[in-house]
């Protein structure tokens, strides 16, 4: 039996190891837990693998697409991007970068066979093809302006050939080696991550030697942990919490404004009565945006009047909708229902007080005589009922370009008819979101996705309620700025006095 | 001897066949792992690509008897989140959730029988009063509540103790009292019960009549009686601890296999909810095994 | 001299039938000395401290995140709470005990099948079976109640076998089996009665830990939906302002730590009694 000998050795290891803050670590909270570490096959935010393998193309803090790995690209044809390599990067196992790894990255990704669940982020890569070890070509199905910042983020990490193959995927989950900035050490899943500095980083040594990623749940307890200071920068900050944090003067609060998903109340607009515009608009007329964001998520969030996020391309400022219950109530009995009506809604218990937020909007539906009859899902079934349609009339999800930053990925997926996430059919919006993907000028593209935001706010095919900020905790002596895409990069931190 | 082992292990084979049944079927009432299981925007081929390369397309019968082979050869199938073999996640886990609950086991049931034995001699007096409403109350505060009680004073409050993570011995400090508080006041109220009984048996009362002095005769003759039902009792508890074990390590981030099994049910991660529910079976079945034999050598009129 | 076993016995029974009648006049009288809403409230007047006065309203129990009165939510809640726990103690006592009827006087494979379905019921941790099904079924009241209840049948089935199997030996079984009395009217008018009062007391002491179960699934967010409130939701609810609203985990604590000492209090007088008697 090789259980008992683990168990007692654990058990041992679990009473005697010592810990502590020690200088030029760092511990992160996180409400997450990392469950493997594959980045070709994450089924869970990047946030830790980040730090440990490099893509091609980088965001800078303002989130401009910056040299990574790869040192220049360029569109050779409609349908060719050609990469040129940085020289003399080797990955942590002393494997050598060159344009063979690119090619095995990205093709063990896109092998059906192996079955990524990331694999529609890099779908439109038609094939890839080693020029010389230090450039590679990468082409595609059709035309696609967004290929290098399909580079910059997950699966498109660079993952060495040599040691995937010698060790498998398995234990490659287990213990990853990359060519970023951090080496990762002991891996306990769900629990916690520890990671070294890697001395020989193309970019230079990184400041803070060791990096541990602890998965907090609790966010009571992620919050005391930074207050007592066993772990110096946290995730997902609860908001009435923000206020402690901010009044203790060993730590601080840290709001990444925008930084966060759109949340939206989708409706089913092909079926009664949400198929009458004068409805949508009515309920959009019922919600108090101001006082909930106000009130439940303690100013945590923007009123914006469009799905499309205010650093996307394509962004256009809307007004913030209006809050006029007796317009609504006229506008509901204009539409047949003088006497209100009775509707089931959904809301997850999944973003910033989402639950509180779902109770507050079915009194203020009740209010000018709709009904709600409100259900909090459980996420990962709700998750799977939204696409298959097989949610409620009215439901919550919130939606975000991280990906592209650029306003077709924030709207194209639920505003256009057919797609798993569109509830809402209009020939109109299909025609200008068509018509935005065909366009390759930038300004007349951006006028094209204007005039979709101006529809879907007189249509209201969703109601745009508010854009989260990203929220963090931190102690005042850990300088990070915090991330539009919600990364934390390691690297750029630095822990002062 | 024999023949009741064998009786007893052929009926515990019939029991860990019954609970995989319950498991795989309840599992299959609803719910398209496939499409959980892939990111929001794969496309429908996508998702029934993969539910058919996982299998979750064959007859549930199939399936259900596909996973009963793989289980005897010790395969309990590969974790949907994790993508590893679930006992091997589970046997990761286990040296947390076995820490935890020894730790709560032990001081429960010392001071349950201290608590016990101190309430038996003194019965009817102030201090039984005492004891019992310490039991009761320890038997009337549902695991959470304590567990967030003791968080609020003692780590945020007070700062005293870490409010959760594993490792160290001050991590297992407020989970081991939240957790073995039940458990103290049931031992206690056991203790008390079957020790007034024992007291009250005609051995006792001959042992006092030879003269034998009170302590003797409480701790020689009637507690080792006193002590069946406990160890009884004690061992059914085991297998019920995981229950309060999961919601306090979902209290304290303690990386043990309750955590694992309410993550596992959250993210319908089949194979491992199956495995966690079959092990902590086996371990039930198990122990009311031992319980039976340890039955038997503590109260000899138990016939084999 | 009056036994110190009968002065504990009653005084368990008044003090458990005294918590008990105090939480069934708070449950049912509440909503009348104390007409809040439960389920709406003003979004200016969010997680307000016991006793404090918001928008022209006192809160003795103050408010909470989204400025509803935390005593009405917790009268509510313990209606619906010991209305859950009730009926699923109910019928798994109902269905344990004809069961075990039926296993105990038919004896032979009925008696086999029924007890190693017991075997399996108790090898599985209750939590984990009803989280289980409750994930699969999906969350809400009924539910719920049948989870708990079609759980909970095991113990019943086991105690009501083993009375059942003693009486089977006594004269006046023998003596209706002779003149042949059906099955039903056997189990119905001879076995049943005489197994009631050890099966009710049995039920009295089963609900401490059905509360605690209900409150146990509602804490982890699987049993009933927001805003309809029961012990277990608001303490689950709570949790996350533990640091700057503690009174909205404290207080329903406390109702179901009253509730619990209760039925123990009162089941343990009755099998205090019920022993009294049988000497």
């Amino acid at each position: 039996m090789r259980l008992v000998p683990s168990l007692v050795t654990g058990m041992l290891a679990a009473l005697l190891l010592a810990g502590g803050a020690r200088a030029g670590e760092l511990v992160i909270g996180r409400a997450a837990s990392v469950g493997a570490m594959d980045p070709g096959f994450l089924r869970e935010p990047a946030t830790v693998v980040d730090n440990v393998f490099d893509t091609l193309v980088m965001r800078d803090a303002a989130m401009k697409l910056v040299p990574g790995l790869a040192t220049a690209w360029k569109a050779i044809d409609d349908t060719t991007w050609e990469f040129t390599l940085r020289p003399d990067v080797t990955f942590h196992n002393g494997e050598k970068f060159t344009a063979d790894a690119v090619k095995f990255s990205l093709e063990r990704v896109l092998d059906p066979a192996a079955k990524s669940p990331t694999i529609s982020y890099i779908r439109t890569i038609a094939g890839v093809d080693v020029v010389d070890p230090l450039t590679v070509r990468v082409r595609t199905n059709g035309p696609d302006p967004l290929l290098p910042t399909r580079m910059s983020r997950y699966p498109a990490y660079i993952v060495p050939p040599g040691y995937v193959k010698q060790v498998g995927p398995e234990q490659f989950a287990r213990k990853p080696v990359g060519t970023g900035p951090y080496v990762v050490g002991e891996f306990v899943p769900d629990d916690h991550v520890t990671m070294k500095a890697n001395a020989a980083y193309w970019r230079g040594k990184p400041a803070i030697d060791t990096v541990i990623w602890r998965a907090i749940p609790d966010a009571t307890a992620r919050v005391t942990a930074l207050m007592t200071g066993e772990v110096g920068l946290i995730e997902a900050v609860p908001v009435e919490l923000g206020k402690t944090l901010d009044d203790n003067p060993e730590t601080s609060l840290l709001r990444v404004k925008n930084g966060g998903l759109i949340i939206y109340l989708g409706l089913k607009s092909g079926e009664k009565p949400l198929d009458d515009a004068r409805v949508r608009q009515a309920l959009s007329l019922a919600i108090d945006r101001k006082t909930i964001v106000a009130e439940v998520l303690r100013n945590n969030a923007s009123l914006t009047g469009t799905q499309v996020g205010v650093f996307d391309f394509g962004y256009k400022d809307e007004p913030v909708p209006a809050y006029d219950p007796a317009k609504a109530k006229a506008l509901l009995a204009e539409a047949g229902y003088p006497n209100g009506l009775s509707i089931k809604m959904q809301v997850p218990r999944r973003y910033i007080n989402s639950a509180d937020v779902g109770q507050v909007i079915a009194q203020e539906f009740a209010a000018i005589g709709v009904k709600a009859e409100l259900e909090v899902p459980d996420w990962p079934v709700y998750a799977q009922m939204v696409p298959a349609g097989k949610q409620a009339p009215i439901y919550m999800l919130a939606w975000g370009s991280t990906q592209t930053l650029d306003a077709d990925a924030a709207i194209y997926p639920i505003f256009r008819s057919g797609e798993p996430y569109s509830t809402y059919s209009n020939p109109e919006m299909d025609k200008l979101l068509d018509e935005s993907r065909r366009t390759i000028d930038p300004a007349a593209r951006a006028a094209v996705l204007a005039r979709a935001q101006d529809l879907a706010a007189t249509q209201v095919p969703a109601l745009t309620l508010y854009q989260e900020d990203t929220l963090y905790g931190k102690r005042k002596s850990v300088e990070f700025k915090g991330r539009a895409d919600a990364r934390i990069p390691v690297f750029d931190i630095r822990i002062g006095n | 001897m024999i023949r009741f082992l064998v009786q007893r292990l052929g009926l515990s084979v019939i029991v860990l066949l019954g609970v995989s049944a319950i498991v795989f079927f309840a599992l299959f009432l609803n719910g398209d792992p496939a499409a959980l299981m892939l990111p929001p925007t794969a496309s429908r081929a996508e998702i029934d690509a993969y539910r058919h390369a996982m299998g979750f397309d064959d007859p549930v019968l199939l399936q259900y008897f596909r996973y009963l082979a793989h289980a005897v050869t010790g395969d309990l199938g590969t974790s949907l989140r994790f993508g590893l073999p679930v006992t091997g996640l589970i046997a990761e886990r286990l040296p947390a959730t076995a820490l935890l609950a020894v730790t709560a086991l032990t001081w429960s049931t010392a001071l349950g029988l201290a608590l016990g034995v101190a309430a038996a001699v003194t019965r009817g007096t102030a201090w039984d009063l005492l004891v019992r409403l310490v039991a009761l109350s320890g038997q009337a505060i549902p695991v959470f509540w304590l567990g967030l009680l003791l968080l609020l004073l003692f780590a945020l409050r007070w700062r005293m103790l870490p409010t959760g993570g594993y490792g160290e011995a001050r991590h297992l400090v407020l989970p081991a009292v939240a957790l073995g508080a039940y458990y103290m006041s049931a031992v206690t109220r056991l203790v008390r019960v079957s020790l007034i009984e024992a007291l009250g048996q005609d051995y006792v009362r001959t042992a006092r009549a030879k003269g034998l002095s009170s302590s003797r005769v409480v701790l020689r003759h009637a507690l080792r009686n006193a002590l069946v039902p406990v160890v009884t009792v004690q061992a059914m508890q085991f297998a019920s601890l995981l229950g309060g074990a999961l919601v306090t390590e979902i209290i304290f981030a303690w990386p043990g296999i309750g955590r694992l099994a309410v993550q596992a049910i959250q993210n319908r991660d089949f194979p491992l909810v199956q495995a966690v529910v079959l092990l902590s079976a086996c371990v039930f079945v198990a122990i009311n095994l031992l319980t039976d034999i340890a039955y038997a050598v503590l109260n000899p009129r138990v016939r084999l | 001299m009056i036994a110190p076993g009968r002065v504990v016995a009653a005084a368990d029974l008044l003090i458990g039938g005294f918590l008990l009648a105090t939480a069934a006049l708070f449950a049912i009288a509440g909503p009348l000395a104390w007409p809040a809403d439960p389920m709406a409230g003003s979004l200016l007047a969010t997680l307000k401290a016991p006793g404090s006065a918001a928008v022209g309203a006192v809160h003795p129990l103050g408010t909470d995140q989204i400025g509803r009165d935390l005593l009405a939510r917790i009268v509510r809640g313990t209606q619906i709470s010991l209305a859950i726990v009730l009926v699923a103690g109910v019928l798994g006592a109902v269905l344990g005990t004809l069961l075990g009827l039926v296993a105990g006087y038919a004896g032979g494979v009925a008696d086999a099948v029924i007890m190693r379905l017991v075997d399996i019921q108790l090898a599985i941790p209750f939590i984990l079976l009803i989280l289980l099904v409750m994930a699969v079924v999906g969350p809400g009241i009924v539910n719920l109640v049948v989870v708990l209840g079609v759980t909970g049948w095991a113990v019943y089935a086991r105690t009501a076998r083993a009375r059942v199997l003693e009486l089977r030996e006594q004269e006046f079984v023998e003596a209706a089996r002779a003149i042949g009395v059906s099955l039903p009217r056997m189990l119905g008018r001879h076995l049943l009665p005489n197994i009631m009062a050890p099966q009710i007391v049995l039920l009295t002491l089963d609900f401490p830990r059905l509360i605690v179960l209900e409150a146990s699934v509602g804490f982890l967010g699987l049993g009933v939906q927001p805003p309809t409130p029961t012990l277990g939701n608001l303490i689950g609810d709570g949790r996350a302002f533990l640091l700057v609203a503690p009174w909205l985990v404290l207080y329903p604590g406390l109702v179901i730590a009253a509730l619990v000492v209760g039925f123990n209090l009162l089941g343990d007088g009755l099998v205090r009694r019920m022993d009294a008697r049988a000497r």
